[in-house]
């Protein structure tokens, strides 16, 4: 079930005053949130609400036993165990195919044609919740839940296919207590569903099929103008996609009572890659941070040391994203880029570039270029960039001016202070709740006319 | 990652100076309370939040009822589609009553989604000749009824030998519509074919196909196509991944896919998809399915859309069929990954991968080949002569001509 359809409409409304209606009695609210949640899960396949049955059980029993012993040994096997059971389904649904498919290509016959495995959709997203869980309890930062608390957690639908991935110390509270009925932030709820709204359907489908679709599936026939532009698009498109998921996703959750963190912070004006990343996909790298590169050491080993644990977070990150080589590399680039850019500034006692403006301009540019080997295999990847330079003599009939005004706009956007949005919602949060009611109303029918007819899946469905 | 690192508990002094550490500190990630102390925001309550979305949903409904009977009619056949166009029928009426829905028109016109569109009756009488009984093809296939304007044309028969020589001058007009498979074989088509000699045209259509025309009407758009003044010389067209679904021809007739009148019934839109491109000088090439992995669409139900299509295409001398199930098959014609070691599909198991579906453009190049060939390379200058002919080939290819051959 897709955010911005019909069917979405109606189950979300429906949901929204039952939970209402049954906030008062905890146990039947949770059950409820977590039928409702299954239901929306099991709309794509309802294979895949066994699976993610299967992994809250497991997960929740392996906390427990966890939990429950004091013995290092027991404890050590516990996280192991936990480690082996979401890496393992993970890398079974996610990367069996892509290994196989790479011993076949390396004359070992495994036989590719066997392996046709079905990526349940958001794997990624609530493996992650999973382990999160396990592995605070085991590090003693979190009492775990009931079985119930612990299933509503992982399958809570808002966030459950894509995100924001929520860390159980942040979500367990708010469902082990009676949410506050009288305290919505529905202006800011609004802000975030209509924006977000707008970013999928108008933003994102106008970059692909404007540009972004042809320069990429046939580099090969576009002028250097269009390659460069269509890369810029891209960055706008992947953006507009995944963050206004993200946005939606919060939203529906503020309307339900609960507070999400948020997942992207103009990314697009960072002055550093470093700082990109603390923009991007922001609950993703938080992830990363605190069970990955700390888990390898963090900074505690030296600079040479903490320049290869961030290179390998990074690489792995990139993998995250999908069982392909080019997500491989993008993931060397983000992860070399960490490392020489930090040094670069360290070597010169610097914290970050003297002209910021020149910082944002550059960090923009290398964040393009590895988006254009995040988005086509390495040939096109290669054959892209190529034309930015053999193909200044050609037409460039897919770059118009609404097109590039757009990607300007996009961009400018980027760097409107935070305060200077927060005030606005502060400013609309005054306005009589018809008005704010009318005004929504109103923008919805404006994103559908402007949009395209169906809406495409989301980018980030598939990691 | 060891077990012992992960048992470290994380403190600040491994983040402090990391790039990835994120700002201010990990204990208050995303804390707006600082924000919302400069810029509060008045809170309501839960009743009031609902009454609030309640009162949006029908603002938007009544201004957007148009759009919200198209929502309705997209979604799958079965009860909730029944009630959500009920539901939605009934409030564009009211709508259209107190002239709701005006705005919503203004905004369309200005965005060019009400463009004039074409009488289909009337585009096929005037381009095309009705065929003798208005047969279709094929044992298993039912006739079409009467009145259905299936066409078959002694006029615009293009020749088996070549129609012309291509030139970077006069380039070959290449037009590529369909589905998701024929968006995908559009680009691939771009990248085989000679960038001077071919300009393609891309026309494909994710989740669209010719069962639902209330999702996306293809004749309608082919017609566009067929009426333009710069016509294109050769068609590729490629439907099915969306198509084996049951259909509503008319409200209460749900007809299930795969049965006979489905069949009938699928073949009209066929048909008339093929007749409305009957350009004079151009030629359609309608590719056909691939092997689809059962749990997406069952065996069967590729072999009956490709037996219509291939039928149909035969009844029509401006239309070429390209098999496309073969070169992808496994031995008994079941769905493979991959052909000799080289994986030719995508994860879901109905679109082909990059390898695959240029594999496949290469196919259809081989075929547009024979019509519009590419003027032969220049002879190398300290080269002795040739003595072999220059020939193209395709491994696995296997594109059969129904017409012209």
């Amino acid at each position: 079930m897709l955010f911005p359809t019909f069917s979405f409409a109606f189950f979300f409304v429906l949901v929204l005053v039952i939970s209402w209606l049954l906030h008062r009695n905890l146990v039947p609210w949770k059950l409820f949130l977590l039928a409702a949640s299954y239901f929306f899960y099991g709309y794509w396949d309802q294979r895949f609400v066994l699976l993610i049955m299967a992994s809250s059980v497991g997960n929740w029993f392996l906390a427990r036993r966890l939990h429950q012993s004091d013995d290092a040994e027991v404890r050590r096997r516990l996280v192991i165990g936990a480690l082996a059971l979401n890496l393992g389904v993970l890398g079974y649904f996610k990367y069996a195919g892509f290994f196989v498919e790479n011993l076949d290509r390396f004359g070992l016959d495994v036989n590719a044609n066997n392996w046709n495995i079905i990526l349940p959709v958001g794997i990624s997203f609530f493996t992650f919740q999973a382990l999160s869980y396990v592995l605070d309890v085991h590090r003693g930062e979190l009492e775990p839940g009931g079985l119930l608390d612990f299933a509503v957690y992982l399958a809570f639908f808002p966030q459950l296919v894509a995100g924001p991935i929520v860390r159980a110390s942040e979500f367990l509270p708010q469902i082990q207590r009676r949410i506050d009925p009288r305290s919505i932030d529905v202006t800011r709820a609004a802000f975030l569903i209509g924006v977000g709204l707008f970013k999928k359907v108008v933003i994102s489908s106008y970059m692909a099929d404007a540009i972004v679709d042809d320069v990429f599936g046939v580099p090969e026939r576009a002028s250097a103008l269009e390659a460069l532009i269509g890369i810029y698009a891209y960055a706008i498109q992947i953006y507009a996609d995944f963050s206004g998921y993200t946005d939606i996703a919060i939203g529906v959750a503020l309307l339900m009572g609960f507070r999400f963190p948020e997942n992207f912070d103009r990314p697009y004006a960072a002055a550093t890659i470093g700082d990109f990343w603390r923009r991007w996909h922001m609950t993703l790298s938080r992830w990363l941070r605190d069970y990955l590169y700390i888990s390898l050491g963090g900074n505690r080993l030296g600079e040479r040391r903490r320049n290869i644990n961030m290179f390998l977070t990074m690489l792995l990150g990139g993998l995250w994203h999908g069982a392909a080589w080019n997500f491989v590399f993008w993931g060397v680039l983000h992860g070399a880029g960490l490392g020489l850019e930090r040094g670069f500034y360290e070597r010169r006692g610097l914290k970050g570039p003297v002209v910021p403006a020149l910082g944002q301009l550059f960090t923009f540019h290398f964040v393009c270029l590895a988006w254009v080997f995040f988005r086509a295999d390495f040939g096109q990847a290669i054959e892209l960039l190529t034309r930015l330079v053999t193909g200044w003599s050609q037409p460039s009939e897919l770059v118009t001016t609404w097109l590039v005004m757009t990607i300007v706009a996009a961009l400018a956007v980027q760097i409107i202070p935070r305060n200077v949005l927060a005030n606005f919602q502060s400013e609309a949060s005054r306005v009589p709740l018809w008005g704010q009611a009318g005004v929504f109303g109103v923008w919805l029918v404006l994103i559908d006319q402007l949009g395209p007819d169906g809406v495409a899946p989301f980018i980030y469905f598939q990691f | 990652m060891s077990v012992s690192d992960i048992a470290d508990p994380p403190t600040t002094s491994h983040l402090s100076g990391s790039p990835m550490s994120p700002n201010p500190s990990p204990t208050s990630d995303y804390d707006d309370s600082e924000v919302l102390a400069e810029h509060p925001r008045r809170r309501v309550t839960a009743a009031s939040a609902i009454a609030a979305v309640m009162l949006s949903m029908i603002i938007s409904t009544c201004l957007g009822s148009d759009s919200l009977v198209g929502l309705a009619e997209r979604q799958d056949l079965g009860w909730q589609r029944d009630v959500a166009l009920a539901g939605a029928e009934a409030n564009d009426r009211v709508a259209s009553f107190f002239s709701l829905d005006r705005p919503a028109d203004a905004v369309a016109s200005l965005t060019g989604e009400t463009d004039g569109e074409i009488d289909l009756d009337e585009f096929l009488t005037s381009t095309t000749e009705p065929a003798p009984n208005g047969e279709v093809a094929g044992d298993d296939v039912a006739a079409v009824e009467p009145g259905t304007t299936l066409v078959a044309s002694s006029t615009t028969v293009a020749a088996p030998g070549p129609v012309r020589t291509l030139t970077e001058e006069a380039p070959l007009q290449l037009y590529v519509g369909g589905d998701s498979l024929g968006r995908d074989l559009a680009e691939a088509l771009a990248r085989v074919t000679p960038v001077e000699f071919v300009e393609p045209e891309a026309d494909g259509q994710v989740s669209s196909g010719l069962s639902r025309p209330d999702f996306l009407d293809w004749p309608q758009r082919l017609a566009q196509v067929a009426s333009r003044d710069s016509l294109p010389e050769a068609l590729v067209i490629m439907f099915g991944a969306n198509d084996y679904q049951s259909v509503e021809p008319t409200r209460g007739t749900v007809l299930d896919r795969g049965t006979p009148e489905w069949a009938t019934y699928y073949t009209e839109q066929v048909a008339i998809a093929m007749d409305v491109v009957q350009i004079d000088g151009s030629m359609v090439f309608w590719v056909g399915l691939p092997p689809i992995r059962d749990d997406k669409i069952p065996a069967e139900g590729v072999a009956l859309m490709n037996q219509i299509y291939a039928d149909q295409a035969e009844l029509r001398p401006w239309v070429n069929y390209i098999d496309a199930f073969t070169p992808f098959a496994g031995p008994g014609g079941v769905f493979v990954s991959s052909i000799d070691g080289v994986a030719v599909r995508q994860d879901d198991g109905i679109h082909l991968n990059f390898a695959g579906v240029n594999q496949l453009a290469e196919i259809v190049w081989t075929q547009l080949q024979v019509q519009w060939p590419p003027p032969p390379p220049p002879p190398p200058v300290t080269a002795p002569p040739a003595t072999q002919p220059v020939t193209t080939s395709v491994s696995g290819a296997s594109a059969t001509t129904a017409a012209g051959s």
